[in-house]
C-alpha cells in the first residue's frame, strides 16, 4: 500500500516492456536505495547523496552564515541539510520533547546546544560520545580554543560537543561620542548615570525576564569578582556580599542609567535601542551584533562603536554554542560529516570572514579577518578572560531561577537579599541533582 | 397492525444501530483526543516525572504534586495573576462589547457592514501576531504609542517593563484582541429577539433606554452567560499574550497559572509530573466555574 514511487514505477515498466525494462528497474531500484538514504548502495565520491538533515538553528547571523556556505557540503558529501530557524526563547522547548523521545524517533539529525544545556543533554542520555570519532577520523580540532571545550564541548570527561561558535559578553560603546570605559563597576555605573541626558541613555539594558537579565547581570557579577558557586559547585556563593554588590550596582543601572522601561526590555529591545544610537554603552554579545550595528539599514551607528571588557576583573559571561549529534538523530553517521565540515578551518575561516565569531584561536590575529574586523583584536582578550556557567546538570533551570528571581529583584517585587537567597536556595537544590 | 409495529420495530433497531455506530465513532474519537491525554496528564500528576536529569525513572509519589504545586508562592502568585486578569478582561469585555452590540444593532445605522467587518478584523489575527504587533506599539522608545502620547505632551511609559502598567497592559490588550467575538455573539442574540415586546413597549410610551433596560436585557440573559462563560473559560487559560508580551515579568507580576504550567514543564525544571498536577487544578477550577454559571443559567430560566 505505502508502497514508495519508484517502487511502483518500476513495476509498471516491467510489465510492460520486457527485457529492457528489467534494466531500467535495476537502474530505478539503485535510485530508490539511494533516495533511501543508504550510503552503501550508491558509493562514489558523494557517499550521503539524497541525505538529508533536519536541524533546529537559532535565527541568527551565525545561522545565516552556515547556511550560505551549505551548497558546499553537498558538493562534497551530496548532504542535504534544512534549517528550521527560530527564535532562541523557543529552541529549548522544542528541542527537548524530540531528544527525550526513544532512539532514532528525533525530528532533529544534529542540535545546535546552548552553553547551558550540555550537562542536562548529555547526563540524560541525549547524546552520542564523539570521542570515537575524532579518533577514527584523526579529526584536527587542536586549532580550537581549548577552553570552549570545557564551557560546551566535554561532560563528565566525554566529548559530546564540538565547539563551533562563541559569544563572549561586554561592553559596546559609542566611540563617536568620546565614551571612555571606566577601570571599576562602581565608575562604570556612576558614569553611564552620568550619561544619561535628553534623548541618550547611559546604557541599552534588557532586565526581562529570564534569559536576558539572567545573561546580563552574570557580568556584573563575575565583574565585581563574585560566582554562583564554590569552586567545588556544591555551595552556593550567589548570596555573598559580593552578588548584592553586583545586584545593586544592576539595579541603579536599570533605574537611573538605563532606557525607559529597560526591566520589561529583551536582547531585541536593547540592541534596538543602541543600533538606533540612543544609548551610550551595552552590555551585550560583542561579536553577534557586528553585521547588526555595521548595518547601515539597521543601524544609526556604523563605524562609531567599540568594544571593551567589563571594567572590575574585566570577566564577562562567555557563551558558546557547539553541535552534537542525539541518541534521537535518525542519521547520525551524515550528522557527524556536517559537524566536522562546519568545525573544520576552511569553512570556519569562511564564516569568519562573513561577520562570524570565530572558535579558531589564531583567526583573532589573522591579518584577512582583521582587515574586515578589527574590533577582533579586543575580542579574544575578553574571550580569554571571561567565565561560563557552571556545569551542573540542570542548567537551563539554573537561568531560569536566575531570571525570574532578579527581575523580581529589578521591579522592585523583592528585596535583593531576598532574591538572592532564593536564587541560593534553588542553586543549592539544583547541586544535588 | 402487526405487521406494520414489526416493520416500526425492525426499522427502529437498525436505526439505533446506525445511531450506536455513529456515536461510537464519536466516542473513539473523544476517547483519543480527550479522554487518553486526560487520563495519562492524571497518572503523570501522581508520579515524580522529571524529563531530564540522571534518575529518570517515574515513581508513584501520591499528591506529592500536587501539594507542591498548590502550597507555592508561585502558584498563589500565578492564582491571583489570573483571577484579576479573568475578572478583569471578562467584565470589560463583556460591557463594551455589548454596548457595541446594541449600536450595530440600531435599525437606523448606515454602513452595518462596514462596521461589521472592522470589529471581525482583530477576531481573524492569532494571539502570537497580535502580541507581536503590540508589542511594537508599545516600544517606550520606538512604539508609536509613546510618540503619540509625546504629541500631547506626555511623558514616556513603560508599558511592559513597569510592574504597576505591565497587567493592566495585558488586560487592555486582551480587551482588543478578545471583544470582537463577544460583539458578534451578543449582536447575533439581539438581531434575533422577537420584534413584538420592543413594539408593545413603544406603543406604551417607553423610552429606548427603558426597552432597553427591562426588555432586551432580561431576554439577552442567557446569551450573556453561555458568552461569558465561553469568555471566562478561555480568560483563565490564558498563555499566548504573556508569553509574547512579557514572559510572566516584570518577576512575575504577570504570570498566570497557564504560564506557571508551561513553565515547570517546559522551560526550567521539566518537571511533568508538577505541571500535569497543576493542569489537572486548572481543569477543575474550569469544571467548577461552568458548573456555577450553568447552575445560574438554569435558576434564571426558572424564574
Amino acid at each position: 500500500m505505502n508502497q514508495p514511487r519508484g517502487a511502483r514505477t518500476i513495476t509498471r515498466f516491467g510489465r510492460s516492456r520486457g527485457v529492457l525494462s528489467v534494466g531500467m528497474a535495476a537502474v530505478l531500484l539503485a535510485a530508490a536505495c539511494q533516495a533511501a538514504g543508504s550510503p552503501a548502495a550508491s558509493g562514489g565520491d558523494k557517499p550521503y547523496a539524497g541525505t538529508t538533515l533536519n536541524m533546529l538553528m537559532e535565527d541568527l547571523t551565525e545561522t545565516h552564515y552556515i547556511a550560505d556556505l551549505l551548497p558546499d557540503l553537498e558538493a562534497k558529501t551530496g548532504i542535504k541539510v534544512v534549517f528550521e530557524q527560530v527564535p532562541y526563547s523557543n529552541m529549548y522547548e522544542k528541542l527537548v520533547p524530540q531528544l527525550s523521545g526513544p532512539e532514532k524517533s528525533g525530528s532533529y539529525d544534529v542540535v545546535a546546544v546552548d552553553y547551558y544545556w550540555p550537562g542536562e543533554f548529555a547526563r540524560s542520555g541525549w547524546m552520542l560520545p564523539l570521542d570515537d570519532r575524532i579518533k577514527n577520523d584523526n579529526t584536527d580540532l587542536s586549532g580550537i580554543v581549548p577552553a570552549f571545550f570545557d564551557v560546551n564541548g566535554k561532560v563528565d570527561g566525554v566529548t559530546y560537543y564540538i565547539p563551533y561558535f562563541p559569544y563572549p559578553m561586554g561592553i559596546v560603546y559609542r566611540k563617536d561620542l568620546d565614551v571612555q570605559i571606566p577601570k571599576t563597576m562602581e565608575e562604570f555605573v556612576t558614569y553611564t548615570k552620568s550619561l544619561k541626558k535628553g534623548d541618550l541613555y547611559g546604557a541599552a539594558m534588557q532586565g526581562a525576564p529570564t534569559d536576558p537579565i539572567a545573561m546580563e547581570w552574570l557580568n556584573f557579577l563575575y565583574a565585581n569578582g563574585g560566582d554562583l558557586y564554590s569552586a567545588d559547585l556544591k555551595t552556593p556563593t550567589v548570596n555573598n556580599e559580593i552578588g548584592l554588590k553586583a545586584l545593586n550596582q544592576y539595579m541603579d543601572m536599570i533605574d537611573n542609567a538605563a532606557q525607559t522601561g529597560a526591566a520589561g526590555a529583551n536582547l531585541d529591545d536593547a540592541s534596538n535601542t543602541f543600533a538606533q544610537g540612543r544609548a551610550a554603552t551595552m552590555v551585550t554579545y560583542i561579536t553577534i551584533f557586528a553585521g547588526f550595528f555595521q548595518d547601515p539599514e539597521s543601524s544609526q551607528i556604523v563605524d562609531k562603536w567599540d568594544v571593551a571588557p567589563m571594567p572590575g576583573t574585566g570577566v564577562g559571561n562567555v557563551g558558546v554554542w557547539s553541535f552534537g549529534i542525539p541518541k534521537s538523530s535518525k542519521n547520525p553517521d551524515a550528522a557527524w560529516e556536517f559537524i566536522k565540515w562546519v568545525s573544520e578551518r576552511g569553512i570556519s575561516k569562511e564564516r569568519a570572514l562573513k561577520g562570524g565569531s570565530p572558535a579558531y584561536t589564531d583567526f583573532y590575529s589573522d591579518p584577512e579577518i582583521l582587515a574586515k574586523f578589527p574590533y577582533l583584536t579586543k575580542a579574544i582578550d575578553i574571550l580569554k578572560a571571561g567565565k561560563g556557567l557552571p556545569l551542573i546538570t540542570k542548567q537551563q533551570d539554573m537561568v531560569a531561577t536566575l531570571g525570574r528571581e532578579l527581575s523580581e529583584a529589578a521591579s522592585k517585587r523583592k528585596a535583593p537579599q531576598a532574591a538572592l537567597d532564593a536564587i541560593a536556595a534553588k542553586l543549592a537544590e539544583l547541586a544535588t541533582q | 397492525m402487526n405487521v406494520a409495529r414489526g416493520r416500526r420495530a425492525r426499522s427502529g433497531r437498525r436505526g439505533l444501530a446506525i445511531q450506536w455506530r455513529l456515536l461510537a465513532a464519536l466516542f473513539v474519537t473523544l476517547l483519543l483526543v480527550d479522554a487518553f491525554p486526560l487520563a495519562y496528564a492524571g497518572v503523570a500528576s501522581l508520579q515524580r516525572f522529571l524529563l531530564s536529569g540522571a534518575d529518570l525513572s517515574r515513581p508513584f509519589v501520591g499528591l506529592a504534586n500536587y501539594v507542591d504545586m498548590a502550597t507555592s508562592d508561585a502558584f498563589a502568585n500565578a492564582a491571583m495573576n489570573t483571577l484579576v486578569l479573568s475578572a478583569s478582561v471578562v467584565s470589560l469585555e463583556t460591557i463594551i462589547a455589548f454596548g457595541l452590540a446594541v449600536l450595530l444593532n440600531l435599525p437606523a445605522l448606515r454602513f452595518r457592514n462596514l462596521y461589521l467587518l472592522v470589529v471581525m478584523v482583530p477576531l481573524l489575527l492569532s494571539p502570537v501576531a497580535v502580541g507581536l504587533s503590540w508589542r511594537l506599539i508599545l516600544h517606550p522608545d520606538l512604539g508609536i504609542l509613546n510618540w503619540t502620547l509625546g504629541l500631547i505632551g506626555l511623558g514616556k511609559f513603560a508599558w511592559l517593563g513597569d510592574v504597576n502598567l505591565a497587567m493592566p497592559t495585558i488586560i487592555a490588550v486582551d480587551i482588543w484582541h478578545e471583544t470582537s467575538a463577544l460583539i458578534l455573539i451578543f449582536y447575533a442574540g439581539l438581531s434575533s429577539l422577537p420584534n413584538e415586546p420592543l413594539e408593545a413597549a413603544r406603543v406604551d410610551g417607553a423610552s429606548p433606554w427603558q426597552s432597553l433596560r427591562h426588555i432586551v436585557v432580561p431576554m439577552m440573559v442567557p446569551i450573556i452567560i453561555v458568552a461569558i462563560l465561553i469568555r471566562l473559560v478561555s480568560a483563565v487559560k490564558t498563555y499566548d499574550l504573556i508569553y509574547i508580551l512579557t514572559r510572566g515579568g516584570p518577576g512575575t507580576s504577570t504570570e498566570t497559572i497557564s504560564y506557571l504550567i508551561w513553565r515547570t514543564g517546559l522551560a526550567g525544571p521539566l518537571d511533568i509530573g508538577q505541571a500535569a498536577a497543576g493542569s489537572i487544578i486548572l481543569l477543575i477550577v474550569i469544571i467548577g466555574l461552568t458548573y456555577l454559571l450553568l447552575r445560574a443559567t438554569d435558576r434564571l430560566a426558572a424564574t
